[in-house]
């Protein structure tokens, strides 16, 4: 579905990502670790198109994307979930939920009914302001609203960034819940334990290279993971 | 409904019944006063889609006002066109003009955008004063027709002026309003929060906020055809961006941006304020000074902000009967 071949991008004069090789497979579930300053958010927005590819190339469903703006990979089926629980917080959870579905034309209640049967929370605080949600929650109603762009891919960029244990767990069943409907997941994300739940396949990321890869199961548990992302 | 929701389709309603109830009563002096705020109302609608909604300062609204005024004085005065007609065409061209404006200003952001545009009303400003064949130049477009009477208006111009000046500020209020639910509406939003966010969704940044600026251009245009045809006369100083490209921004932050509603409160203090101040016209100006401190130091958010933090204040009505059973039924 996904395959990166020698991706470089940065910002600026600074060069991030250096000849990256990612390749994540129809209904794959692929996850990126890295310490910080890896690379790893610059690869989630060099791959939905909120940066541009300086070299390499981004195929998706076989087609060349490196070129293509945000809005048509969105329409495409890459969505992305941002770094840091992105919401709307003047907006209501359902106007934020319509906004996700804003490429498709206007939401239709079918597709809310969707996100709600997913997330049933989101439709108990349907007319609550965004901001007035727990993190949790508005971890959710970020997953959510990129579900209502229907996504053949979903790039999440660290969902558990200061999140509670309990927020976690339900941002982790989530993705397994997602993953289960067919919908591609990368996962760049720093908590093993989330990583180990939602991965199959895990790349290590180190200073804008791919350092490893392999099985997530084996990598995660690797001494290579120690070594890159722990620090030992 | 949320309290702004019902100030939102309240107040221009109660307003709407009180200019209307006002028509057979007064003398022709309040009557053109009434038609100028209501007028000027419409205008900083406009403009509030697009501070409002983008979030970006302006300068350039009293030209493209100015375009549609001296759009329609031609159209009606040298080319013989029905006035509605040639206000349809004032709301167009004010439209194309706003878009080419819109092309360029978009290109900068923040403090740069709000000194593109003044270098564009300032252009724009030149413009009308040079090109003489079409605008009358320094001395104006004379002689401009007057709108057509409306049924039962034949003989009281500035009634039917009033009028004619309400409905288009309904119009313009509730194409806002479509325009503020539309999906393209949202996507202004989306954008004025949050830019990167409002990207990763797949919105075009660049097709809302030209959206935006498009059909604030357009009921701006459509406005200055108005005032053409009830001033029957136009020049240069009325669209300058010292009168009128200011004065629709302080329409809009004392009214409260981004309500709609607000900036038509906003636009009816600032023009009836020195005409209820006559009697103390040395001060008055001193008066309109203090105001907008008064509005910017305690009221930021205008009198829009002012009124819901009042509504606010007010004690909760205790949960209806059907309220508690819907919340039960949720969880």
């Amino acid at each position: 579905m996904l395959e990166i071949e020698e991706l470089s991008a940065g910002y600026d004069r600074l060069e991030v990502l250096r000849g990256v090789n990612i390749t994540v497979a129809d209904g794959g579930s692929v996850v990126v670790m890295g310490a910080n300053g890896a690379g790893k958010s610059t690869l989630c927005r060099a791959i939905s198109g909120l940066i541009e590819c300086r070299r390499g190339a981004i195929r998706f469903d076989g087609a060349d994307i490196s070129r293509v703006g945000t809005s048509e990979r969105v329409r495409r089926g890459i969505v992305q979930v941002p770094e840091g629980r992105q919401v709307f917080p003047q907006m209501t959870v359902k106007e934020n939920l319509r906004l996700g579905g804003w490429i498709h034309g206007k939401a239709k209640e079918a597709a809310l009914r969707e996100i709600y049967d997913l997330f049933p929370r989101l439709e108990e605080r349907q007319g609550q302001n965004a901001g007035l949600l727990s993190g949790g929650e508005q971890q959710l109603l970020a997953l959510g609203r990129a579900m209502m762009g229907r996504p053949k891919l979903l790039l999440l960029d660290e969902p558990t960034q200061g999140l509670s244990p309990v927020a976690i767990e339900q941002v982790a069943e989530a993705l397994i819940s997602i993953g289960r409907r067919g919908v591609s997941i990368l996962l760049v994300e720093q908590n093993l334990a989330l990583a180990e739940a939602v991965g199959r396949y895990a790349y290590v990321l180190e200073t804008g290279r791919c350092a490893a890869e392999g099985p997530a199961a084996e990598l995660l548990s690797s001494d290579v993971v120690a070594a890159s992302y722990l620090g030992h | 409904m949320r309290r702004e929701a019902i100030m939102r389709w309240l107040l221009p309603v109660i307003i709407l019944v009180i200019a209307l109830a006002a028509v057979p009563f007064a003398n022709d002096y309040i009557l053109y006063v009434l038609t100028i705020a209501v007028l000027m109302s419409t205008l900083a609608v406009s403009y509030d889609v697009l501070l409002g909604l983008t979030g970006y300062l302006s300068l350039a609204h009293g030209f493209l006002y100015g375009v549609g005024a001296y759009t329609a004085a031609y159209l009606t005065t040298n080319s013989g066109w029905n006035f509605w007609l040639a206000m349809l065409a004032a709301a167009l061209m004010s439209a194309l003009i706003g878009a080419i404006v819109a092309l360029v200003a978009f290109r900068t952001k923040g403090i740069y955008f709000a000194v593109l545009t003044l270098g564009i009303g300032l252009v724009g400003f030149q413009f009308f004063l040079v090109l003489e064949p079409l605008t009358g130049g320094v001395g104006g477009f004379v002689g401009i027709p007057g709108i057509p009477s409306l049924p039962g208006l034949a003989d009281d111009p500035s009634r039917n002026n009033l009028v004619v000046a309400i409905v288009l500020l309904a119009v313009t209020y509730f194409a806002a309003l479509v325009f503020l639910r539309s999906s393209i509406g949202a996507a202004c939003l989306a954008v004025r929060e949050d830019v990167t966010l409002a990207q990763s969704l797949g919105i075009r940044v660049g097709t809302a906020r030209l959206a935006a600026f498009t059909f604030s251009s357009a009921f701006a245009g459509a406005a200055g055809a108005v005032f053409a045809a009830i001033s029957n006369f136009v020049g240069p100083d009325d669209f300058s961006v010292m009168a009128t490209g200011f004065q629709v921004v302080v329409f809009v932050v004392i009214g409260g941006m981004g309500t709609l509603w607000g900036p038509i409160l906003g636009a009816f203090l600032v023009v009836c304020l020195p005409e209820v101040l006559r009697g103390a016209a040395t001060y008055s100006v001193a008066i309109y000074g203090i105001l907008l401190l008064f509005f910017i130091l305690f009221a930021p958010k205008g009198i829009a902000g002012a009124v819901l933090a009042l509504r606010r204040l007010l004690p909760a009505r205790p949960a209806s009967v059907t309220q508690t059973a819907r919340h039960s039924e949720a969880r």
